[in-house]
């Protein structure tokens, strides 16, 4: 019962996460408008510029994370679609710890950590490999959203790994008993 | 001779006096011996046994044992020999909770280095105690007899020359008391010597020797003819 | 049926077991202890190697830019905050013949608020390689020869490391290099020779950042840097400028790596202080454990006398149970630290607003063993005295307590 409860806890909250994380806690990017013409005198215009002083930026340009409200068309981040990708798996994940508390037999439990190892390895390659994030070094998707998620698919890896471990090596003892 | 000892004396403090627990023993036990110390409670026998045991520094006196005097020996020598040379099982419980019943038998085998294992030995012994079913149960789950027959076979992992055993009885009821004195009866009879302190004088029949503890002087009796359960005793202590 | 051995290792191990939350309270101290000793550690060195680190590589003395743009400049250095600001290259000159002025370069600077690389705005930086004492040095020391026309110099931050160009207002150039990582804000600039910046202006221009209309990079700069001659001192010499040159603002650099040095100066102290403080706590904590437990625990002790336990196996016992307790917390505790330093480095550093730049291999390993001997050191050493006070124990007297 106790290894039901805490291995099924584990999970659902990584999943939880895993699943919101990216849209929260450690956010991606978003989504960034092109830069025509039109639009890059609309986001530097406000600046008044002497031949002594020189011009202040635009506070919108310079961030570059909120979704730009102007007209035309957007570029959308990979970090967005990874943030998507996250929310499924990590709901999958929530759903397979709720599933562990749920069934008594160690062998259907065994299954369903098996499942969660693949799941996190999943979850892993997404930000990492299949989709990937912004490349450059200070957007805040590979500064907080990419370390995030490697540590919670991670630590969901290593868990569902020794869960797995574990509910096989009691069951071998449970069939060895007379 | 397996054990000898001569005028010891154990003295203990109480206030500004010194009071004699011990005083001036002198006891011989040959490996073919079932010696029962009977006394009232605070007549000395259990701090003879524990200054056989070596637990206890006597005062003064010599305790042999083999012929090797033990009262000089350093706590590494000392406790070498209490865990090769005697089996002793204390009073009340003294089973290790967080060990299971096998390996609380198996215990003392590993507390110095040996060859071998000691895991057959150890569920030998158990079989031989009645309790085989029992090695891989928790001691919390047995009886109290249960647990007095564990304290056996773990005092007789090592081969011990001389079991000694600290009111091995007194805790228990009269149907466990007589299925533990013919466990020890039976050990006897395989060659162990057996040094057992006890109040219970129903159970001193059992062995071959029977000595009186009274405030620190032990003195030999003789040993009743019948068995006990009905035996009228020759000896009876002071009032 | 094949058993283990029943060694003191394993003992301890099933003594640990027995008392579950007994012992995951002795692990928490200790990881607790452990995260911030290697955590806090990491922080402070990467915080000093940062502050080292702008003190090597930036070789000016003053630096001279716009009025009032003396804090975005500073953004520029120390967050890599993109910014830009211009007068009149007059003012170089006017400078250079300043009393105590030894040499003088120019920079001029461009943001381009998005490259193929990048999601945020690019630091562009033009210098002169003939004049520059600055950047020019690393960028010899890395690169080996000039910098072309059309050729890059990115900081360690600027796109992936495969990267062999970058396009801008739709024009390619090539990564001629990439410089270390400094932990400031350089890493996130891309330097080049003026002819490279007068072209990438033009792109700009082509690209309607209206703004610029009023500047020609042939007529404009945007800051002066200054190596003072070694007879004066920064205060003098920038006031000379300030006296005779108006609309401008000196920055020492000295002064602005003071101010990091204070910022940061208490902070170092603050961890370890902290450290100490905890490691003391978390001892005096374990001695209280331990104390109550060999207290419960003085029966069992005399049984394994009895048995013929040796006084010094008793000790080892409780030592053996600590250490195994210190350890486990440990390592749970420094992979928890490093599971936050390493990763989320460079978000540190942003929210910091301060150089941070994290230590090389050799000095982590050499924080990690320090830290885990402490860690490890404090479950035994409070369970000293109750081992001692175990193996001391009459036998005889414990076993009779309470009859």
């Amino acid at each position: 019962m106790k290894n039901r409860l805490i291995s099924g806890i584990l999970f659902l909250v990584l999943g939880i996460l895993i699943a919101v994380g990216p849209q929260t806690i450690f956010p991606v990017c978003g989504i960034h408008r092109g830069q025509s013409a039109a639009q890059s005198s609309d986001q530097t215009s406000g600046g008044e510029c002497t031949q002594m002083g020189g011009c202040k930026p635009n506070a919108d340009a310079e961030k570059g994370s909120a979704e730009n409200a102007a007209a035309g068309s957007g570029t959308v981040m990979k970090c967005f679609w990874t943030a998507r990708a996250e929310l499924g798996i990590g709901i999958l994940i929530a759903v397979l710890g709720i599933l562990l508390i749920a069934f008594r037999s160690a062998q259907v439990r065994l299954g369903l950590s098996i499942s969660l190892a693949l799941n996190g390895i999943l979850a892993l390659l997404i930000p990492n490999v299949l989709i990937g994030v912004c490349s450059d070094a200070h957007s805040t998707c590979r500064m907080l959203t990419l370390p995030a998620l490697t540590i919670l698919s991670g630590v969901a890896i290593a868990a569902a790994a020794a869960n797995a471990a574990y509910l096989f090596r009691s069951d071998r003892k449970r069939q060895a008993k007379p | 001779m397996l054990l000898q000892t001569k005028g010891l004396v154990k003295e203990y403090k109480r206030g500004n006096t010194s009071f004699p627990a011990v005083n001036g023993v002198d006891l011989s036990v040959s490996s073919e011996d079932f010696v029962s110390i009977v006394g009232r409670s605070g007549s000395g026998k259990s701090t003879l046994l524990n200054l056989i045991a070596g637990l206890l520094k006597p005062t003064s006196g010599s305790i042999l044992v083999e012929g090797v005097d033990i009262s000089s020996l350093n706590d590494e020598k000392v406790s070498l020999y209490r865990n090769s040379k005697i089996g002793y099982v204390p009073q009340g419980q003294s089973v290790l909770s967080n060990l299971t019943v096998l390996d609380n038998v198996r215990l003392p085998f590993y507390l110095f280095k040996r060859e071998g294992d000691a895991t057959e030995k150890a569920l030998s012994l158990l079989d031989q105690v009645g309790l085989a079913d029992l090695a891989q149960a928790s001691p919390r789950e047995l009886s109290g007899g249960e647990l007095r027959r564990v304290s056996i076979a773990r005092a007789l992992i090592n081969d011990p020359a001389l079991l000694m055993a600290d009111e091995p009885t007194s805790d228990l009821d009269a149907q466990t008391t007589a299925e533990i004195m013919e466990l020890f009866r039976r050990i006897s009879q395989n060659g162990t010597a057996i040094l057992m302190v006890t109040h219970e004088l129903e159970t001193v029949g059992y062995g071959n020797r029977v000595l009186t503890m009274d405030a620190g002087t032990l003195t030999e009796r003789e040993k009743p003819k019948d068995v006990p359960g009905g035996a009228s005793y020759p000896f009876r202590f002071q009032a | 049926m094949k058993q283990a051995p029943l060694s003191i290792r394993r003992l301890s191990v099933c003594n640990l077991k027995r008392r579950p939350f007994r012992t995951a309270c002795h692990i928490a101290v200790v990881a607790v202890l452990a995260f911030v000793l290697f955590g806090g550690s990491i922080l402070s060195v990467s915080l000093k190697n940062g502050t080292r680190s702008i003190q090597e590589r930036f070789g000016a003395d003053l630096i001279i830019v716009p009025q009032n743009y003396d804090k975005s400049m500073e953004s520029i250095l120390l967050k890599g905050e993109p910014n830009y600001f211009y007068f009149d290259q007059a003012i170089a000159d006017q400078a250079a013949r300043q009393e105590g002025v030894s040499r003088i370069s120019t920079q001029f600077f461009l943001i381009t608020l998005k490259a193929d690389c990048c999601s945020v705005p690019i630091q562009l930086v033009g210098f002169h390689p003939e004049t520059d004492f600055t950047i020019q040095p690393w960028i010899s020391q890395k690169y080996g020869r000039d910098l072309e026309d059309g050729q890059l110099v990115v900081g360690s931050d600027v796109a992936d490391s495969g990267r062999k160009s970058l396009t801008f207002f739709n024009r390619q150039y090539p990564i001629a290099a990439r410089l270390e990582k400094t932990g400031t804000g350089l890493d996130a600039s891309v330097f080049t020779n003026m002819n490279t910046i007068r072209s990438l202006f033009q792109g700009a221009k082509a690209a309607g950042m209206g703004f610029l209309s009023g500047t020609d990079p042939e007529k404009s700069i945007s800051s002066v840097l200054v190596k003072i001659d070694s007879h004066y001192d920064a205060d003098t010499v920038a006031h000379n400028i300030r006296s005779h040159i108006s609309g401008v603002q000196v920055i020492k650099t000295r002064s602005m790596f003071t101010g990091i040095s204070n910022t940061l100066g208490s902070l170092p102290v603050f961890l370890y202080a902290i450290s100490i403080a905890l490691w003391v706590l978390a001892a005096a904590v374990l001695t209280v454990m331990f104390s109550v437990t060999a207290n419960e625990r003085k029966k069992e002790f005399a049984v394994l006398r009895i048995l013929g336990a040796t006084r010094k196996k008793l000790a080892g016992i409780l030592l053996n149970e600590s250490l195994f307790a210190s350890m486990a917390g440990g390592i749970i505790g420094v992979a928890a630290a490093a599971a936050v330093v390493f990763p989320f480095n460079v978000y540190i550093g942003d929210r910091l607003g301060l150089p941070y730049l994290q230590p090389q291999i050799s000095v982590v390993l050499g924080i990690l063993a320090l830290s885990l001997f402490l860690s490890f050191l404090v479950g035994p050493l409070a369970s000293a005295h109750s081992a001692i006070k175990i193996s001391r124990a009459e036998t005889y007297l414990t076993m009779r307590e309470g009859e």
